[in-house]
């Protein structure tokens, strides 16, 4: 081990050292941004809308609306009248002003009993 | 017995009525007046009902009769009754009387029958249904003695999907479509083959090991929609987007063995009563289980969700005996909380999922031909399958349709809250 070696050593050391300290730091802010909004805009959660009679025909403009305002569409089903997918939470309660959204609902889980427990 | 002021003989007034054809009163009115020579003919209530009621003399009612019996457009004729307005609230000692001893006769009729009398909600049975070449739920509602089979009628079935390599569906027209991501159709859990078997099996079980029949609909073109997982489990996203694709695909009914649990004051889903109402006005009935949260007699659980729609049927189960199942839910919250009917939902036996990939003990039940279960679940699916014969008996649809079905149940010594209006009846 030479002096060279030890001087590339330190250096390196050196630069990761000044490297780290930054990204320590904006991870640090980004927790503290997380903490402050109560992690509320960042949950996503699932969503049915029903589309009121009189915008049915213009269905996919209510789902392109809705794709601005922040919702990832997954369904536009157009026989029935709703769109399906999901929204930070945070965003809720901005979608009922858009024209032609009637209902908003949080999507209900579903889930059978084992087959093994008998009653189905 | 007297002749008290509230117990008539029936009384006539010489005239008679006489039906004719709705669509040709004309040419009925002219086979009375030929048929008969009789003038005097009070027709008003020709015009909108098609009845005539006319003074006959002996001879004419020989004509009129033979009228009737011959292929003359005279569909009946029966004496004119005089009717009286039910009095209520008023009841003389003469009734009163007859009353109590028309009760102690019934009274000694009952405890005769059954060696010390019934306890209220018995059914005056003699014997439990069983399965024999048909299950005891195909008995029970007169699918058996039906002369249809669903043909030319579509149900979609929404569920954990069907096993489609299953012996018991081959050479059936099949439309399938998965809403559950990275799953195939094909059913490897079993609940929806089970269900799809009681709605849609076929009339002779290809399996002459075990050839009993378990199906109701057996020619009618089966729409399946995956909106369960093979681990059973769902969301409203692809339920919704499976009732979508069945209504465009011009499906009559839609049975949907498959609720979440709801409480007490828990109100209806409005988007799934929109789609439902929405429903039925494109000609589709949503037949949905009540659910299985109770623990009868102490505990019964209110109607879960999405059948606790108003336009959505919601089914409770009954055992072999017709006696409400100690699993099925009840009437708890109004506005569609309600029980409409009940269906066989107690060791019924239909088909399972084959494929060797069938979720296996302790969860699933492996892979097998057929299974005997319990659930509103399989009560669901005998009420569709009816629907779908009266769909085809009758032509009708929607809210016509949910009718008929409530018309022709049997009533049971049962509450309302707990069966609806009764047990399901296949038509004749």
């Amino acid at each position: 081990m030479n002096s060279n070696y030890w001087k590339l050593y330190g250096i390196t050391n050196i630069a990761i050292f000044c490297l780290a300290i930054p990204i320590y730091l904006s991870q640090d802010v980004s927790a503290q941004n997380q903490l402050s909004t109560q992690g509320a805009e960042m949950s996503q959660v699932k969503i049915s809308i029903s589309v009121d009679d009189a915008h049915l025909p213009q269905i996919q403009q209510v789902s392109q609306q809705l794709q601005s305002s922040g919702m990832n569409v997954e369904q536009t089903l157009s026989t029935i009248g709703v769109i399906s997918g999901s929204i930070p939470q945070g965003k809720l309660n901005s979608l009922y002003q858009i024209e032609g959204v009637k209902n908003v609902e949080l999507q209900e889980s579903y889930q059978l009993a084992p087959p093994s427990s008998g009653i189905q | 017995m007297t002749n008290s002021s509230s117990i008539r003989p029936i009384q006539t007034t010489g005239r008679y009525l006489v039906l004719l054809p709705e669509e040709d009163a004309r040419s009925g009115m002219s086979a009375l007046t030929d048929s008969t020579g009789v003038r005097d003919i009070d027709d008003s209530a020709l015009s909108n009902i098609g009845v005539a009621v006319v003074t006959l003399d002996p001879e004419q009612v020989q004509s009129l009769n033979a009228a009737v019996a011959g292929s003359q457009p005279i569909l009946a004729a029966e004496p004119e009754q005089i009717m009286y307005a039910i009095e209520s609230n008023v009841v003389s000692a003469d009734t009163a009387n007859y009353l109590q001893g028309y009760k102690e006769g019934v009274t000694n009729l009952v405890d005769s029958l059954s060696n010390g009398g019934v306890t209220p909600g018995q059914q005056f049975t003699t014997s439990a249904f069983s399965d024999s070449a048909a299950t005891w739920g195909l008995q029970a509602t007169k699918v058996v003695g039906s002369s249809y089979s669903g043909a030319g009628i579509k149900v979609a079935v929404l569920d954990t999907g069907l096993d489609l390599t299953h012996p018991d569906f081959a050479g059936r027209t099949i439309t399938e479509r998965s809403f559950i991501s990275g799953e195939a159709v094909q059913d490897l859990q079993g609940h929806g083959t089970h269900c799809i078997g009681t709605a849609c099996g076929p009339f002779n079980p290809p399996d002459l090991s075990s050839p009993m029949r378990y199906g109701v609909a057996y020619n009618a073109e089966i729409f399946v929609g995956k909106v369960l997982s093979n681990q059973g489990s769902g969301a409203d996203g692809g339920i919704l987007a499976g009732i979508d694709w069945a209504i465009t695909n011009g499906c009559q009914i839609i049975s949907m063995s498959l609720g979440a649990a709801t409480r007490p004051g828990t109100p209806f889903s409005p988007i799934y009563e929109e789609v439902a109402k929405r429903a039925l006005e494109r000609g589709t009935l949503i037949i949905a289980a009540a659910g299985n949260e109770s623990f009868r007699p102490g505990f019964i659980s209110p109607v879960g969700r999405p059948a606790n729609c108003p336009s959505i049927m919601a089914v409770a189960a009954l055992d072999n005996l017709l006696q409400v199942a100690s699993f099925s839910n009840g009437s708890i919250n109004p506005n569609g909380g309600e029980i409409d009917l009940a269906g066989p939902g107690v060791n019924v036996y239909s088909t399972w999922s084959t494929d060797p990939s069938t979720v296996q003990p302790p969860v699933g039940l492996g892979p097998s031909r057929y299974q005997t279960i319990s659930g509103t679940s399989m009560a669901t699916p005998h009420v569709a399958g009816i629907a779908a014969l009266y769909a085809e008996a009758t032509g009708k649809r929607g809210l016509e349709l949910w009718a008929l079905l409530m018309l022709s149940s049997q009533r049971l010594a049962l509450p309302s809250t707990d069966v609806g209006i009764g047990l399901v009846q296949a038509p004749v």
